[in-house]
């Protein structure tokens, strides 16, 4: 990631936080909302690595636990891991596709809800996933894998970052 | 990976779940206030942009809305119009009713909203977020918003604060599983918990004695009983259905909100706390 890029990023997250905050939040299915920030953290471990996914998923899981009254940390926790996860891709040998972005995201998306619902588990607190975690796993899960597809074009843009050019460090990368 | 600023994935993912696990650590049994100061920033920061974001998606977000949506607004606009035709047949009944109200109210000493001051906030959005029910409004401390203070419209309770911001505060929805408020009903005399159960969902009643008789459509209404969080006579829902299971302890009841809570626009916040036990 060059310097450039990086000092791109804060204003990046800071427009998508404040998409996620728009119109956006209105939108619910079957009661569940599109977790527009574990996607963009998907999207970010995609396209630019592991470690890029993880900070970011960091970041948006601060400003999406400073909008809520769940213990802080526990969106951050959740989003970086996922961040993390779906930046593996780039340590593994497979090609670059939009099938595999797509398949990533839609396994992150679940993966990521089913990790917050148990996280909140643990520490005793009833959210709306408690009640419809299915639903929630399957919407999420969805919606992750079409914002994946749509917004990716538009971070390769902004991030300069060619099509069919995987994060830099991909199976180079070591400690 | 030269040129690059990150470096060590798994040193840099050690530290950041360090870093969440050590916040949770902290905020688990209690907020401390440099964390809620530092929410208040991230709140303040981030709702500027959203609204310049939304001033620009606005108009498309309508015009697609409007266009799906547009037999639905007809018919609603109809059932409105017919709505406020018997409101105001209704008005003029209910000013007998509402002086003898007055006069009963003042002969018990009980304190109904009448005497409480409100601040009108306008919802500047919903919380996008699963974890809960709530929506942000465009009133805070600098608006002498405190949390805790009771949200309502006109039609019936709406919540109540739980964040206050320098220009923003969210507000809890009563459909949030977390959201618990002592119920009385007016035909029947018992009183119930109102607790939430997600987006979309009707509240549930809980603690109702069995055999408890209950139309469907009767308007329940805040308890205000001691140490309630609520005052008194702020109407929640509509019954819309009861019934006593075999060998229940507790009577099934669930409600549907009064206050259009999908679907907000201007809500009341009322400048009222709890009085300290």
């Amino acid at each position: 990631m060059t310097r450039l890029r990086y000092l791109k990023l804060p204003l990046i997250l800071l427009a998508i936080s404040a998409l996620e905050r728009s119109q956006l939040g209105t939108l619910t299915i079957q009661g569940i909302h599109p977790d527009i920030l574990l996607a963009a953290s998907i999207s970010f471990g995609l396209l630019e690595g592991r470690e890029v996914g993880a900070v970011v998923g960091f970041v948006l899981g601060i400003v999406a636990d400073s909008f809520a009254q769940t213990p802080f940390g526990v969106s951050s926790l959740v989003y970086l891991a996922v961040g993390y996860g779906a930046g593996l891709i780039e340590v593994t040998s497979m090609p670059e596709s939009k099938f595999a972005d797509l398949v990533v995201s839609l396994i992150g998306g679940a993966v990521g809800v089913a990790f917050l619902d148990g996280i909140l588990k643990i520490l005793g607190i009833t959210t709306v996933l408690s009640n419809n975690l299915v639903v929630a796993v399957t919407v999420t899960s969805l919606t992750s894998g079409i914002f994946t597809l749509v917004i990716a074009p538009i971070l390769r843009f902004l991030m300069n970052i060619g099509e069919g050019e995987r994060p830099p460090s991909r199976r180079s990368a070591g400690i | 990976m030269s040129g690059s600023i990150f470096r060590r994935p798994r040193i840099t993912l050690v530290l950041l779940i360090l870093v969440s696990v050590s916040m949770i650590s902290v905020t688990y049994k209690r907020v401390p206030p440099f964390v809620n100061s530092a929410r208040g920033y991230v709140r303040d920061l981030v709702t500027p942009i959203r609204q310049g974001v939304t001033a620009v998606f606005n108009p498309v977000y309508n015009v697609v809305s409007g266009a799906f949506n547009y037999s639905n607004l007809k018919s609603q606009n109809l059932k409105l119009e017919q709505e406020i035709a018997a409101l105001k047949g209704g008005a003029l009944s209910n000013a007998y009713a509402q002086s003898e109200l007055a006069t009963l109210s003042k002969e018990l000493h009980i304190t109904y909203l009448k005497g409480i001051a409100t601040t009108t906030a306008q919802v500047i959005s919903y919380t996008p977020s699963n974890l809960q029910v709530s929506i942000e409004v465009d009133k805070g401390k600098s608006s002498g918003v405190q949390v805790g203070n009771p949200v309502v419209t006109g039609l019936g309770l709406v919540g109540r604060v739980i964040q206050v911001a320098n220009f923003s505060s969210t507000v809890l929805l009563i459909t949030d599983p977390n959201f618990a408020a002592g119920v009385r009903f007016t035909k029947a005399s018992g009183v119930g918990l109102a607790v939430g159960e997600g987006n979309s969902n009707p509240l549930n009643v809980q603690l109702v004695d069995p055999g408890t008789v209950l139309s469907k459509g009767e308007v329940v209404y805040t308890s205000g009983l001691s140490g309630e969080i609520y005052p008194a006579g702020i109407p929640v829902g509509k019954v819309v259905a009861a019934y006593t299971p075999p060998g229940g302890l507790q009577e099934q009841v669930t409600l549907k909100p009064l206050a259009p809570v999908g679907n907000l626009q201007f809500v009341d916040v009322l400048k009222w706390l709890p009085p300290k036990p």
